[in-house]
């Protein structure tokens, strides 16, 4: 391995509190497919938008061909013959796919102002000629094209560039079975010797990683934990690798078994959001964890929603067993005891610009309205205290403005002005996303407490170690089905139940 | 828990301008001329209608939305208030007001509820077209105000009028669930559906709050001025968002709004213009004036808030680490 394309030394990026990539370091030799594998948020897309241009690292520095590099954006990236394929579509839905292509470098096109399509359309061409990719329409507007002839046409364009360091971010994913193939042999033609480029692959699909990389390198945590040749990787020891780690201490739940009351508190029959939910059933109990997991794009952030009543288009029922209540909008949830925290705190929970007092009484103010609909102020005033109060919220006082806390205490904000409340069930879409272990110790704490007082909790995580650590019951979810429901007592094995997941 | 508490700034600016304006109008045009009681009656009287309509618009503007109606909505639901208290007798004028008014709120709640359409775009197509009905309804005609209102033009009854009418917003918007929600959709609308309530009932009513109060307003308007022709209520609505806004409620909604400062405003703003017309400033350059003032005030207001707010972070980042 003498020959390395690009050398990462150091690397770090934060956001906030959170370390996205923690001193990464990583070689990769000319001609390699390395494969990154990692959990959600283990910073694998992090990393590759730091080496095409489109973040820039807190600290750390990386060399291509021995020279220091350090892109400013996309562009720059490009001069250096550095290409992405990003995870999310990149396309301009309303304008032509061959415009597309060369977005941002159609000067070399253009003539006195003008654009010469013919000749841009004929370059396009060339490069689907020259790398044997699957023909796309040209004409028309690229928002028609399906999501994989769009895939294709941004791998057309990452390579329009002549890249010899390409990136590809969850390409595969969109692809059917045929397009796989022509992909994987483009790999094997782009990094052959006598085209000497370099692949950086993304990919949640480790059979294929195993298959398709020369190379792979295990991310944990923002770090990189492991790397080596692929064929030296049993693919139970990658997952292992991934995923397991040490559950420590009494952070979770010290018991192993699945206990709960038989009483049901919410029944959800045939649950289906179009594109995001296929017939979902389940049982909640009383005193019951429900953990919700699945890999990134299974579908369980869509679960929330579909029972909350803010999806469009949901069929199937949700009923609150006890009250004998069909759940429809989000209104019939809050009048069955019921809450709903959403994944994204400070788009859909919080109100940033307001105080923490205003935060908190939100929610509550339904209750809390006297004869005539009268708010007394110091009821209010004292709810707000009492939640701050009772969930240790650090701040200089009630009038606070949200958004200067810290994710932590908005976390503690966002959590506190629902459980307040006298609640029968609540669903928590990844109540510790983005904060500290502290805090995260604490609401486990608070998740306990609500257990042991009656409440039934549906716990949907993007983090499988905290759904095994605290739920009496798994579901989990694969391409927007269930695929499983696993059992506290019998079935918490590691690998058994990403056996289920992937 | 300490609260340090800092400097009420933003609730102090408003005032400050106010002040300013008073003693720099009173060295322009005159203290004797620009306070004397009949010329603060007149004050009062053109405030009066401005007030009305701001109490209903600041429902609007707190949830972050325009509604640029008010103009032509004046002179339509005054002038329809009118005819039909001459066609059917005084008691039809009020109720056909407030109807019209209702029925401007109800309309512009559906398209920006249930169409999901812009307010301003669908505030400036709804005013195109009540200018246009005005247009022709009262085209080189004027609406005749029936005599039998008139008695409601009188300093003290619209005094205890307004004090009752913002008794009892106030109470809607700061002492009821309903204020809160609508404060609420002000800053962030996601998460009050994420809340659980109904946002599109809150925005509806809002909008017919607003409408409401306009009509209101017209109908004290007619009474003062004995009718209406299609020229009334000319700019009236870019006057009453003057007002709100120089009062310092935030254009953006939210729970930073609060109902004195429509008072405050509408004060400032009539002070202001009616001292440049008194001390003779040409009708082109007291526009030219105000806007400037405008400008000014609500900059100020901006630079002071992001300023206040830094040092918020600063104090906030300080207790951490003490």
């Amino acid at each position: 391995m003498a020959d390395i394309v690009l050398k990462i030394e150091h690397l770090c990026k934060y956001f906030g509190a959170t370390k996205a990539n923690d001193d990464l370091n990583i070689e990769i030799p000319r001609g390699a497919v390395l494969g990154l594998a990692g959990e959600n948020g283990s910073g694998k897309s992090t990393l590759a938008s730091m080496i095409c241009g489109i973040q820039k690292p807190t600290s750390g520095k990386m060399y291509l061909n021995g020279q220091e590099y350090a892109p400013k954006s996309p562009v720059d990236a490009n001069a250096h013959k550095v290409s992405m394929v990003l995870q999310e579509l990149g396309v301009v839905g309303s304008m032509d796919p061959v415009l597309n292509m060369f977005l941002g470098r159609t000067k070399q096109f253009a003539k006195g102002g003008l654009l010469n399509l013919n000749a841009i359309k004929k370059e396009a061409e060339a490069q689907f000629e020259k790398w044997n990719l699957t023909k796309v329409p040209m004409t028309g507007v690229a928002g028609n094209m399906s999501i994989e002839q769009r895939k294709v046409l941004e791998l057309a364009r990452a390579l329009s560039i002549d890249p010899k360091f390409l990136i590809l971010d969850e390409i595969s994913q969109a692809l059917s079975h045929d397009n796989r193939k022509v992909l994987y042999d483009f790999i094997k033609k782009f990094t052959s010797p006598e085209n000497g480029g370099t692949i950086l692959m993304v990919t949640h699909d480790l059979e294929e990683m195993v298959e398709i990389c020369t190379h792979i390198s295990v991310l944990r945590d923002g770090k990189i934990i492991d790397t080596r040749r692929s064929e030296e990787y049993e693919m139970d020891e990658l997952k292992r690798l991934m995923i397991g780690r040490e559950v420590s201490g009494d952070y979770y739940r010290a018991d192993q078994e699945e206990i709960y009351s038989d009483e049901v508190v919410l029944r959800v029959e045939h649950l289906n959001v179009p594109g995001e939910l296929v017939d979902i059933n389940f049982e909640l109990h009383k005193g019951e964890i429900l953990g919700v997991c699945g890999l990134s794009d299974g579908g369980i952030h869509s679960v929330g929603p579909a029972l909350f009543g803010i999806s469009e288009h949901r069929t199937g029922t949700v009923e609150y067993v006890p009250g004998k209540v069909q759940l429809k909008k989000p209104l019939d949830m809050i009048k069955t005891k019921g809450a709903y925290l959403s994944k994204d705190r400070d788009k859909d929970g919080l109100m940033l610009d307001a105080s923490i007092g205003q935060n908190i009484s939100v929610p509550n103010v339904r209750l809390l309205a006297g004869a005539a609909k009268f708010l007394s102020p110091k009821k209010v005033n004292d709810l707000s205290q009492k939640a701050s109060v009772d969930f240790e919220i650090k701040s200089s006082g009630l009038g606070q403005v949200v958004k200067s806390l810290s994710g932590g205490n908005k976390q503690k904000v966002n959590l506190s002005r629902w459980l307040v409340q006298d609640l029968d069930y609540v669903i928590l879409d990844c109540p510790t996303r983005g904060v500290d272990i502290g805090v995260k110790a604490y609401i486990y704490g608070v998740l306990k407490k609500m257990k042991e007082s009656g409440i039934g909790i549906i716990l949907i995580s993007d983090e499988l170690p905290e759904a095994m650590g605290m739920s009496d019951r798994l579901l989990v979810m694969k391409d927007h089905e269930m695929a499983g429901m696993l059992s506290r007592t019998t079935d918490f094995v590691e690998e058994k139940i990403v056996e289920v997941m992937l | 828990m300490k609260t340090k508490k800092t400097f009420p700034w933003l609730t102090v600016v408003p005032f400050m301008i106010l002040a300013a304006i008073i003693i720099i109008m009173g060295f322009v045009a005159g203290w004797g001329t620009m306070y004397a009681g009949n010329n603060i009656e007149a004050l009062f009287n053109q405030a009066f209608n401005w007030m009305v309509a701001g109490l209903g618009m600041v429902f609007v503007t707190t949830i972050g939305s325009t509604d640029i109606t008010h103009g032509a909505l004046l002179c339509l639901a005054g002038g329809l208030g009118c005819y039909a208290g001459q066609a059917w007798g005084v008691w039809a004028m009020v109720p056909v007001a407030l109807l019209v008014g209702i029925a401007s709120g109800a309309l512009l709640g559906i398209l920006n509820t249930k169409f999901k359409a812009n307010t301003f775009m669908m505030s400036l197509a709804l005013m195109l077209a009540y200018k246009g009905l005005n247009g022709s309804l009262f085209l080189n005609k004027r609406a005749v105000c029936p005599e039998g209102i008139k008695f409601i033009d009188n300093v003290w009854f619209k005094i205890i009028f307004l004090i009752i009418l913002f008794l009892v917003v106030l109470f809607v918007y700061n002492y009821t669930p309903f204020g809160t929600y609508l404060k609420g959709i002000g800053e962030n609308e996601t998460a009050m559906k994420h809340v659980g309530f109904n946002v599109s009932k809150v925005k509806f009513a809002a909008f017919v709050i607003s409408g409401l109060l306009c009509a209101l307003a017209s109908v004290f308007n007619s009474a003062r001025l004995g009718g209406f022709d299609n020229k009334a209520g000319v700019s009236f609505e870019m006057n009453v968002m003057m007002v709100m806004f120089i009062g310092g409620i935030p254009v953006s909604g939210g729970m930073k709004s609060q109902l004195y400062k429509i008072i405050i405003g509408a004060f400032t703003i009539i002070i202001l213009q009616n001292g440049l017309k008194v001390a003779n400033i040409e009708a082109g350059y007291v526009q030219l004036i105000m806007g400037i003032v405008l400008l000014l005030s609500v900059g100020f207001t901006l630079f002071l808030s992001r300023r206040l707010s830094r040092l918020n972070e600063k104090a906030a980042v300080n207790q951490k680490n003490a």
